[in-house]
């Protein structure tokens, strides 16, 4: 029997789906990379251009984009399936909605994420960002998008049809201690501390968010069709 | 030989110069393969069409 | 002899005309515009003097000089045929907005990397806050931003309109990059083209570097005929002349 299989069978078929769909319309894969993009712009267009100076603020004005960034890109993950329908026929196909949880995330995940740390990267250039602090900013922002999708999928299935600016109201809040210690491990690396503590309580958040964050999105979904 | 080494390297700034030309080159490259992609695909789809 | 320009213009407008046009005209246009690319290329790079203060690394300057002017002249044509497309709704130009944005956003990024890649070892440092820089890059997600809005519209006709729309308003900042360097002090060096002035080259030097934007002017052309071809193609795949066209292709 192909019992062991139908699980992953499942969780690759959502995944599968949401990747491809976001992949066909350049622009959800586009956007969020631009405005996180646009959004470092803004800081050194408004607070001055030194470089010393920037090179203080850039791993936290990195970190706030990121955050605004994958937070404004939740509408992707539900809105669309629930507009045509295509959430119900999920929900009644009576798989796990649990795995469907999941394998949305992964999918926000790689799709807005992942291009953000490449396009870390690229921002380390516009702000300065001081030497040696490249890895510790990529691992901390390498959790800490995948924990803030998983807080925007959250967030996504209490809001569906709504706007995503609620959304983000909901879980800016939620998502301050990953913030702050993100920011923390960087600056901790700046002082030449060891900066894996911190990674290692990032990592805590993670196991603990993965299970409990996608229970309470598939009860938040359930909550849409009462 | 000697002509060559010096294009190459320019002075120790060849890398700079040889990068932006490979940028520019891929880029350019890109821009004529997409569409020409996309033009194969339509012929492609319409000679299964009509086999139907 | 105007009335038939008129006449020729107007039937640009229809897109089997227009496509038919662009398909000859490519023909022996492709490699015209390739030559001169080249030309243009091999005489900076290879053959032009070597700068006073900059040894070398100078040479990024005939590739990214005419980058920046393509990626302002195309927002500019985008602009113009935006507002052709809002105006009288010709599909036609509707449908260069969408093949021109992409260009125009590669040859900005073009003109980005290699003036990043320029003052690493001129400046010391890849990327500095000064208003050209800047604007360049504010062009780049202007671009993008067109990019964006009309590939997630399903509707072809509303997305043309949507993008038209913003791409007239945004036209402004054109003339503010070229302003951009008289009104604030800057790093970048001064404009090095200007109409009414001598530039500040000698002619050894901007010789090629006009046969280089002259080079990518022609190959800009070669690209939007191109892609505008495909978009004609992929738009009005169920129209008779598209059909008529195709079956014509298969049978070669």
């Amino acid at each position: 029997m192909n019992e062991k299989n139908t699980l992953f069978n499942w969780f690759m078929l959502v995944l599968k789906r949401d990747l491809v769909l976001s992949f066909k319309k350049i622009a959800t894969f586009m956007i969020p990379l631009v405005f996180f993009l646009i959004v470092i712009t803004l800081f050194p267009l408004a607070l001055g251009t030194e470089g010393s100076f920037l090179s203080t603020l850039s791993s936290g004005i990195i970190w706030v984009a990121a955050l605004l960034s994958s937070l404004l890109a939740v509408e992707s993950i539900f809105n669309e399936d629930y507009r045509d329908g295509t959430l119900d026929q999920f929900l009644i196909s009576g798989e796990p909605t649990f795995i469907l949880v999941l394998a949305k995330v992964l999918a926000h995940w790689l799709v807005t994420g992942a291009p953000l740390l490449l396009a870390s990267l690229i921002s380390t250039l516009f702000l300065f960002l001081p030497e040696g602090l490249l890895f510790p900013l990529l691992i901390s922002l390498l959790m800490g998008t995948f924990l803030l999708s998983l807080l925007g999928a959250l967030g996504g299935a209490l809001t569906i049809g709504k706007t995503a600016i609620l959304s983000a109201v909901i879980v800016l809040p939620l998502s301050v201690p990953i913030l702050i210690l993100g920011v923390a491990v960087i600056t901790s690396a700046l002082n030449g501390q060891d900066f894996f503590s911190y990674l290692y309580f990032l990592g805590a958040l993670l196991a603990i968010g993965i299970p409990g964050l996608c229970l309470a999105t598939t009860e938040a979904i359930f909550i849409n069709y009462d | 030989m000697d002509i060559i080494q010096n294009l190459f390297y320019m002075d120790g700034q060849g890398k700079y110069v040889w990068f932006v030309i490979c940028f520019f080159l891929v880029t350019i490259f890109i821009n004529f393969y997409l569409p020409n992609q996309q033009i194969k695909l339509i012929k492609k789809e319409h000679s299964q069409g009509i086999k139907e | 002899m105007i009335n038939l320009i008129k006449k020729w213009l107007i039937s640009l407008g229809s897109p089997p005309f227009f496509f038919t046009w662009a398909s000859k005209f490519l023909l022996w246009f492709y490699p015209i515009s390739f030559l001169l690319l080249l030309t243009g290329l091999i005489w900076g790079i290879g053959f032009a003097p070597s700068d006073y203060k900059q040894g070398e690394v100078y040479r990024i300057i005939f590739i990214h000089v005419p980058s920046a002017i393509l990626g302002e002249s195309v927002y500019l044509m985008m602009a113009i045929f935006g507002s052709i497309c809002l105006i009288w709704r010709a599909k036609l130009a509707g449908m260069f907005l969408r093949s021109a944005a992409p260009i125009g956003a590669s040859f900005t990024l073009i003109a980005l990397v290699s003036g990043a890649v320029w003052g690493k070892p001129t400046w010391g440092t890849w990327w500095v806050w000064d208003a050209r820089l800047t604007s360049t890059l504010i062009l780049f997600f202007l671009y993008a931003g067109i990019i964006g809005l009309y590939s997630s519209i399903d509707n072809k006709q509303k997305g043309d309109r949507a993008a038209s729309l913003i791409s007239v308003v945004g036209v402004i900042i054109i003339p503010i990059i070229k302003k951009s360097v008289d009104w604030w002090q800057t790093l970048h060096q001064s404009s090095t083209f200007t109409i009414t002035s001598a530039p500040s080259m000698t002619p050894d030097m901007y010789l090629p570097l006009l046969v280089c934007v002259i080079g990518f002017y022609s190959i800009l052309l070669s690209m939007l005929l191109n892609r505008l071809r495909a978009e004609i193609l992929a738009r009005e795949r169920n129209t008779s002349w598209v059909q008529q066209y195709l079956n014509n292709q298969m049978r070669e």
